[in-house]
């Protein structure tokens, strides 16, 4: 074999690995509609691939900022903070944004193709891939210091990987439990106080809704076979103490704990009988979309409910009153999933100072909370959520109140796998063809096998 | 055979003189399909033998390196229960799909072979479902089958058939059945179209004959129409039966291959394990299976047909 | 014709009719359903249950759709690349397909098998390798990046319906026009594709749809929004959380106008083949 035929070879498999991305990608676009736990918030479709800022070159140094899907409604918002930058700094912002389906694709080949971005904007899922290739610059001496204390705690954390920052957190979307509250009141149930604070206390309150007048379902819960299906099941997992892997890096889905919450999630439908009908054929779309239009009593959905929800009302399409409470409290405690996007330094830029610059500059707290309530997306720096914009807002008030309660899923190479298992675990389980112990155990010894 | 006689009997020389002069004596036959042969060589040639080839490697998703494990794959595929269970879910996928669509595109294209009026109307009529993009229609059959939004539910529900909202889609047993209805859906107008094409070409006198010797309808389909529709039966059912069986797009887009995997094809798993999770060796190796049962298939299905006296 | 009495043909029609209208009827409810959709508000598509019926039927969405997509972009696209995988094909498909079936030569039930193992392989699986003959090719993010792989998926098709249908027409009217002193290509275009009209047009129809649905090829090999198709398009609708729903079926309706356009001016094509054949007897 030639030197030569072997580079040309893994020169293949590189571009094959973009190709495996960029369809990976491709496939939740198939799914349509079923699925897309997206990065951040609610930016999948909106805006077009445009390229802004001048690239001017001149003697002057130049910064490449990529970010994606950003839409009309934000478009303003970088242009001139970027020119803002420009004339502070006497450099040039190349400002690149990409559409989210052509995102993941356009990173890797720039990446690969040795043109990566100097500062760029991504999920902070993507962090261990791009670790993996040596792609990104760890960002400890700013996190770690005055600049990283701004951001809330659960946030902050969501950037690390193998113990290093591998970001600083940009955009972050979590949860809440919205109520309907006609629905409460046609139960009996106190619209304004309607204490909803464990497990028991929603399921009490789904069952006085199932024998009451109300001719909804009391509780959406989704079971189809799509990767949100985990996502809304993993707070219950959480909240009995259950973990999904340890230190180690080792799957721990079977403990008791989790059989507990697991066995809670499906006596909700074959049990208590409290659910929409065939969970297993729900994906978190359709219960949402549920909720939204006033068909179900409560659901775990983000702020889009509530924004949709009050968009719908003023257009005159849905009347009903809503509340919105914390994610029920387990046994062991309280979480709300939380999705970030980070912003990253790449090891190929050649101006990394300038990239910590642009990263600051946009860090600035008026900045931020512009961004946030241009773009709506919740604020990830504290003194931005305290601003009474946010922290007043009955839509905006719990989801930042629910930040101190803010999880992330666990940063695996491989979670779609991981997370594939255990949703056919939680099927096996709704289905009742297996048992909830009988489902982890099974799911347990897979994703050991798998984790070899 | 008169070519291998005409190949063996040719004068002496060297056998690559006697090819050559086969070859030139039929150079007008093999130019005309040199074109077709050189362009699926060039662009399908190189997949299909690095599929073989990534079959015998082990090459993970976080990493570019390959490491040659022989059979390994083939072995730890048929000594696991998934992959029996793929193969009877492909099975039923494909028999109950190519027999709907068959039968219905017959059942059509009879009906529409007349002089009827509004014919125009009713060909283009019956063509929309494959009009629309495959993924597209799933999404709608998956609209129409849920349990909460769906037409078929409002309909059963206006018609006190049920009480409450069935999910199809969401039940292990069933779910499989909701996606082949919109498989066939889609699959009709081609057979449909195929099969009238094949119909005008049948000589009308054969049909005079018949109808002048008292011959029930039933009695001309059967002993005219099918036998002479029997080539483009054949060739529709055979591709059709290789369509259905790599599918993707309709099961993908409507369950996922879910509930607990129930609608899963071998189509589907070589999607999730090769690409969605990396395992492009795995993946491969479950390809190059499929690929031995549907040329093993495709060979048993054309040697039935030549047996009949039909040259192929 | 023979005829059987009036009452007799008239029963006939009537069951011919019906059994037409309700296989029309059973193949359109889909459809309606997609229709129907377009014609409600947004709330209203996800009313549970369904509204059979839109309670208040409108077609701004037909209006908006030209504003608020680029639906005609991708409609045009669609017919390039529909067009050009028809071209392509057909070039390639129909002198293979008559070959076949004119000649007996050494290789020929190989080369038929050959054609037909392309398709055993799932389009999904052989993407990755189709990848780097795209690449290599330098067709990325060009029309041919689709083209091309849409004609090796449609050729098998092509060459054996069409081997099919050639070899069902008579060789003794080629042999008196070679007589004559014909070239086989002149026989093959003079000849023997006008008796080969409604084969070609099912060829035609199946090869234009089959580059019009696609959507893998297209999301694989064209990265450039401005060369979207049909069923991209759509798809690039889909948003995360957010998915305007009407709009995606607005375009997706609007999307088979020009099929059934198609389909009608091909239609008389159909009638016009039979006509000849009729004339030839």
């Amino acid at each position: 074999m030639q030197p030569d035929n072997n580079d040309r070879s893994v020169e293949d498999s590189i571009d094959r690995r973009r190709l495996l991305q960029a369809l990976g990608a491709g496939g939740a676009i198939a799914i349509a509609g079923c699925s897309g736990d997206g990065g951040s918030g609610g930016d999948g479709g909106d805006g077009d691939s445009e390229s802004g800022g001048d690239g001017g070159d001149g003697g002057t140094q130049s910064v490449q900022f990529l970010t994606m899907g950003v839409g009309d409604n934000i478009k303003q918002f970088f242009e001139e903070n970027n020119t803002a930058f420009e004339d502070e700094h006497d450099v040039d912002v190349e400002f690149t944004s990409v559409t989210w389906d052509n995102a993941r694709q356009t990173v890797n080949n720039r990446v690969d193709g040795g043109e990566a971005p100097d500062v760029s904007r991504w999920p902070a899922r993507w962090i261990p891939q791009l670790v993996g290739k040596d792609a990104l610059e760890p960002l400890d001496d700013m996190m770690d210091g005055e600049f990283g204390e701004q951001f809330y705690d659960g946030v902050a954390e969501g950037t690390m990987y193998n113990g290093s920052h591998y970001g600083v957190p940009w955009a972050a979307s979590n949860k809440c439990l919205y109520y309907n509250k006609d629905v409460f009141e046609t139960a009996g149930l106190d619209p304004e106080d309607p204490s909803l604070d464990s497990w028991q206390d929603m399921l009490d309150a789904a069952t006085q809704i199932r024998d009451s007048d109300a001719s909804v379902p009391a509780l959406g819960l989704a079971g189809a076979d799509a990767i949100e299906t985990g996502s809304q099941y993993y707070h219950y997992h959480w909240s009995h103490g259950a973990d999904l892997i340890d230190d180690e890096g080792m799957p721990v889905v079977n403990s008791s704990e989790a059989v507990d919450a697991l066995s809670l999630y499906t006596d909700l439908h074959l049990e208590h009988n409290v659910t929409q009908s065939s969970p297993l054929s729900s994906t978190r779309q359709d219960i949402r979309q549920l909720f939204e239009n006033g068909d179900l009593g409560m659901v775990i959905g983000h702020v889009y409910t509530g924004l949709n929800i009050t968009t719908a009302k003023e257009n005159g399409d849905v009347d009903f009153d809503y509340g919105i409470v914390q994610v029920p409290r387990g046994p062991e405690g309280r979480y709300s999933l939380f999705t970030i996007d980070t912003l990253a330094v790449l090891s190929q830029s050649e101006h990394k100072d300038l990239a910590r610059d642009l990263i600051r500059f946009y860090f600035d707290e008026e900045r931020r909370f512009q961004y946030s309530k241009q773009k709506g997306f919740l604020p990830v720096v504290e003194a931005v959520g305290e601003r009474s914009y946010f922290s007043e807002s009955k839509n905006w008030g719990p989801f930042v109140k629910a930040g101190q309660y803010a999880r992330a899923r666990p940063k695996l190479g491989n979670f779609s796998e991981f997370n594939d298992r255990m949703v056919q675990a939680i099927q096996e389980a709704l289905a009742d063809r297996k048992s909830p112990q009988k489902a982890l155990n099974d799911a347990q010894s897979d994703l050991e096998d798998a984790m070899e | 055979m008169s070519l291998a006689e005409e190949y063996t009997e040719a004068s002496d020389g060297s056998r690559l003189e006697r090819g050559l002069a086969y070859v030139q004596r039929n150079s007008r036959a093999y130019l005309l399909i040199a074109p077709a042969a050189v362009f699926l060589l060039a662009v399908v040639g190189y997949p299909i033998i690095e599929t073989f080839r990534l079959s015998l490697y082990q090459s993970p998703a976080d990493s570019n390196i390959e490491t040659f494990v022989g059979l390994q794959h083939y072995v730890e595929i048929f000594n696991s229960d998934i992959f029996y269970r793929l193969l009877w879910q492909t099975g039923r996928w494909v028999v109950v799909g190519v027999a709907g669509k068959t039968l219905l595109g017959l059942l059509i294209a009879v009906h529409l072979k007349g002089d009827i009026r509004g014919r125009k109307f009713f060909r283009t009529a019956f063509l929309i479902p494959w009009g629309i993009p495959y993924a597209i229609s799933a999404v709608v059959f998956r609209w129409i089958e849920h349990p909460q939004f769906g037409y078929l539910n409002a309909i059963l529900l206006k018609l006190g058939i049920i009480e409450q909202g069935i999910g199809i889609l969401g039940n292990p047993s069933l779910a499989w059945l909701g996606v082949v209805v919109a498989d066939i859906w889609i699959g009709t107008p081609f057979m449909a179209i195929i099969f009238l094409a094949g119909l005008q070409s049948i000589p009308q006198e054969l049909y005079e004959a018949a109808a002048i010797d008292g011959a029930e309808k039933w009695h001309q389909f059967r002993y005219i129409t099918l036998p002479q529709l029997k080539s483009v039966v054949l060739i529709a059912t055979l591709l059709s039966t290789i369509w259905t069986f790599v599918s993707f797009d309709v099961i993908w887009t409507m369950t996922g291959g879910g509930p607990i995997s129930s609608t899963a094809t071998l189509v589907i798993h070589i999607y999730q394990v090769g690409l969605q999770n990396g395992n492009l060796g795995r993946g491969a190796a479950y390809s190059v299976i499929g690929f031995l049962f549907l040329l093993v298939f495709a060979i048993i299905y054309l040697r039935i047909y030549t047996r009949g006296g039909d040259e192929l | 014709m023979t005829m059987a009495g009036h009452d007799r043909s008239g029963l006939r029609k009537v069951r011919l009719y019906g059994v037409l209208i309700g296989l029309l009827g059973l193949m359109m409810l889909p459809f309606y359903a997609m229709f129907s959709s377009t014609l409600k508000p947004e709330s209203e598509i996800f009313a549970a249950p369904a509204t059979l019926v839109p309670s208040d039927p409108s077609f701004q969405a037909y209006l908006q759709v030209w504003t608020q997509t680029d639906v005609l972009l991708w409609v045009g696209n669609s017919f390039i690349i529909s067009v050009g995988t028809v071209v392509l094909t057909l070039l390639l498909a129909i002198p293979a397909a008559y070959s076949c079936a004119r000649n007996d030569f050494v290789g020929k039930r190989t080369f038929l098998l050959a054609v037909l193992v392309v398709q055993m392989f799932a389009p999904v699986v052989l993407i990755v390798g189709l990848f780097d003959v795209i690449t290599q090719l330098g067709l990325f993010n060009t029309y041919l990046a689709v083209i091309v792989p849409a004609a090796a998926f449609t050729l098998p098709f092509n060459v054996w319906m069409l081997y099919g249908y050639f070899k069902t027409i008579p060789v003794a009217l080629e042999e008196s026009a070679r007589i004559d002193g014909a070239s086989q290509l002149q026989i093959l275009t003079k000849i023997v594709l006008p008796l080969t009209k409604p084969a070609l047009v099912a060829s035609i129809t199946y090869t234009f749809l089959y580059a019009w649905n696609r959507l893998l090829f297209v999301l694989t090999f064209l990265t450039d929004s401005a060369k979207y198709n049909i069923p991209r398009g759509v798809f690039s609708m889909v948003g995360a959380l957010q998915t305007d729903w009407r709009m995606m079926l607005t375009v997706s309706v609007i999307g088979i106008i020009p099929l059934l356009i198609l389909f009608a001016f091909l239609e008389e094509y159909i009638v016009a083949g039979m006509t000849a054949g009729a004339v030839k007897e």
